[in-house]
């Protein structure tokens, strides 16, 4: 057979045999070349040691907190999700960027209108608003990012 | 086999989380946890890095169990998702590279030497020197060999997979592996 080193087309067919990810009849092919020559004898060689190098390399454990980090992010997306399905049906595409805006505009005017002395938590309120909306605009710019990305049924280049 | 029924298992969880059963999603979470937080560590080399991106990955398959479809293998989606991410975060902090300390990562990897067989402190000097190499040997891969050489060492993704995952051919899977490997055996050759 011709030398896998000599075939660059074909050089990762020795980690391949290096890995025992052959055939039988592949294996024992290489296996006839290898012991006759040198420089792949050298590569394997070298090649196991990286491996070998690369099995100490153990990272740490994860936090312990990992899932329940995840899920409140989970419920705060979802919250921001619940904003998103409620403007979408009455929202047309190209007006969705400025709903925030607009949005924001309402809670302002609204905060003006009815805001008394008495009620020192309604800004705070609508501090709790706007945080959503924009959550509102971030869910609507990963979902076209998941599009792209193909994740979704029916959209082209899915993995 | 194994594999091929361990992926059958995986669209099964993912098409039950897209039928609104969360207690899937858990099984999916520690199924693949690990493996993708320390694919991303690998990648990054911080650890907090990591699992914030870790926490953005599971959060994408939550949200797009809608439209899940089991077309391809759970894990080449998985991955997929991880190494976009991953090489986002790399483009986005050339220059910066955020890697832990040296420190943090002497006391990380004493403090597992000593759950192991407490050495002495010049072999955990030695052990950490030749760590630094190999995460050095590492992080001096062009992102993409990096995440091909990551996948294939550690997750054992077929080179379909990984194709997938980077969005190039077989053959260029191939070939981006072997001149990764082909760099790592200079750097590393000196470690036995
Ligand atoms: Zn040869």
């Amino acid at each position: 057979m011709i030398c896998p080193m000599q075939d660059r087309e074909n050089a990762a067919i020795l980690l391949d045999y290096c890995d025992r990810r052959l055939d039988t009849d592949l294996m024992r092919r290489i296996s006839s070349h290898v012991e006759v020559c040198v420089e792949c004898q050298n590569v394997l060689a070298a090649q196991r040691q990286v491996w070998s190098a690369l099995d100490a390399w153990e990272p740490a454990p994860v936090s312990t907190d990992f899932n329940r980090r995840l899920y409140a992010r989970i419920e705060r997306e979802e919250a921001a999700g619940f904003w998103k399905r409620l403007f979408a049906p009455v929202t047309p595409v190209l007006l969705r960027p400025a709903l925030p805006v607009a949005a924001a505009c309402l809670l302002v005017v609204g905060t003006l209108l009815f805001q008394t002395p008495q009620e020192p938590s309604l800004g705070k309120q609508a501090g709790a608003e706007l945080v959503d909306l924009d959550q509102v605009e971030k869910a609507l710019d990963d979902m076209e990012m998941l599009r792209q990305m193909g994740v979704f049924a029916g959209s082209e280049g899915g993995v | 086999m194994a594999a091929a029924i361990a992926l059958e298992h995986d669209a099964e969880l993912m098409v039950r989380v897209r039928e609104g059963d969360t207690a899937s999603f858990t099984q999916l979470l520690e199924r693949h946890r690990t493996s993708v937080v320390h694919f991303l560590y690998r990648m990054v080399q911080n650890q907090a890095v990591a699992e914030e991106l870790a926490q953005e990955v599971f959060l994408r398959v939550y949200k797009s169990r809608a439209g899940y479809e089991p077309s391809a293998k759970f894990t080449t989606w998985l991955f997929r998702i991880a190494t976009h991410l991953a090489l986002n975060w790399i483009r986005d902090n050339k220059g910066s590279l955020q890697t832990q300390s040296l420190d943090e990562q002497i006391l990380e990897g004493a403090e597992r030497q000593v759950r192991d067989r407490a050495p002495s402190v010049e072999q955990k000097m030695v052990r950490e020197a030749r760590m630094e190499e190999i995460r050095k040997a590492i992080r001096l891969l062009p992102a993409k060999q990096r995440a091909a050489v990551l996948m294939h060492k550690y997750e054992e993704l077929e080179y379909s997979q990984i194709a997938k995952v980077l969005e190039c051919s077989e053959s260029a899977v191939k070939s981006l592996l072997f001149r990764a490997y082909e760099t790592l055996r200079a750097r590393l050759a000196h470690l036995r």
